[in-house]
């Protein structure tokens, strides 16, 4: 759950002057962008905590290569974060090369995972 | 020819990825429990996942058409201000048969087993009709907006992978017990 939201709320983020113009009342739109950062900063090492949980203590390897692989991805968030670039970021990446594509990949390693332990 | 290009523009395929990497997680974390995996089950459970995003993106696409035409464009996997019924890739007529054909096809998830399909029905309805229709419309709520999303991918998506196979069995079951 918690890295659901740390998933989604980059694009409610970066939806933010939009969705005012277009006068959806969303959860940035209501809170302000200052109160969803200090959320999301706190859902991040919610989320630090959680993946070094996972890795150390005993779970599946499933868990395990996830929880590796978003601590690989922790540090380049915060230090999009810590040099204020985070908005800019989802505003000029390439949402489908960067956010999507990645996570096409994970879905056919995982997919391949099961079908090798599945004895397809 | 555009009616090709309009359809994975109306079902919105470049953003299914965050929903199928719960369910393909859950799958293969099912697989250290249980064995011997139907191929076919596997295909039916991704058209009726598909479906079901399909119907959510499709339905989205349709109530939000006098939104979307307000978007700048700048980001996202798509521009919403182009979207393919804005754009008249896809008729509103057609939109809404989408919508249905979807709606009706996200339930093939019954013929995986029953919890499968009751999950990925939940899923439907969460994502399409209280997201986006009114006077649901969650996309337009504090929170809401973040929680549909997150019960959508992060527990529907994840539960029906890790149950994907385990239950398919306990009806013949069930009812075999006098």
């Amino acid at each position: 759950m918690i890295f659901g939201t740390i998933w989604y709320l980059p694009t409610v983020i970066a939806d933010y002057d939009f969705d005012k113009k277009a006068g959806l009342n969303t959860s940035v739109v209501y809170f302000g962008m200052e109160r969803i950062f200090s959320f999301y900063r706190i859902l991040l090492v919610l989320l630090a905590i959680c993946a070094i949980g996972v890795l150390v203590l005993d779970y599946d390897f499933t868990f395990k290569l996830f929880a590796a692989l978003l601590l690989l991805l922790l540090p380049f968030i915060v230090y999009l974060i810590i040099k204020d670039r985070f908005i800019d970021y989802f505003h000029r990446v390439d949402f489908y090369r960067y956010y999507c594509i990645p996570a096409f990949v994970l879905c056919a390693i995982y997919l391949f995972i099961a079908t090798v332990r599945y004895n397809i | 020819m555009d009616k090709f290009k309009g359809i994975p523009k109306l079902a919105r395929i470049t953003s299914w990825s965050p929903y199928l990497l719960p369910f393909s997680i859950g799958i293969a974390y099912g697989c250290s429990f249980y064995s011997n995996l139907n191929p076919i089950d596997l295909l039916i459970a991704l058209i009726a996942i598909s479906s079901s995003l399909s119907f959510g993106f499709g339905l989205n696409f349709y109530t939000d058409q006098d939104v979307d035409r307000l978007h700048d464009g700048k980001l996202k996997d798509i521009d919403l201000g182009k979207q393919p019924i804005l754009s008249g890739l896809v008729s509103e007529k057609e939109a809404v048969s989408f919508c249905k054909l979807t709606f009706v096809m996200s339930f093939l998830g019954f013929f995986v087993n029953i919890i499968f399909g009751i999950l990925i029905a939940l899923n439907t309805v969460v994502l399409g009709i209280v997201y986006s229709l009114p006077p649901f419309r969650f996309k337009a709520k504090p929170v809401g907006d973040v929680a549909i999303n997150v019960i959508s991918g992060s527990i529907l998506l994840f539960l029906a992978g890790i149950i994907f196979k385990e239950y398919i069995s306990w009806i013949p079951l069930y009812f075999s017990h006098p």
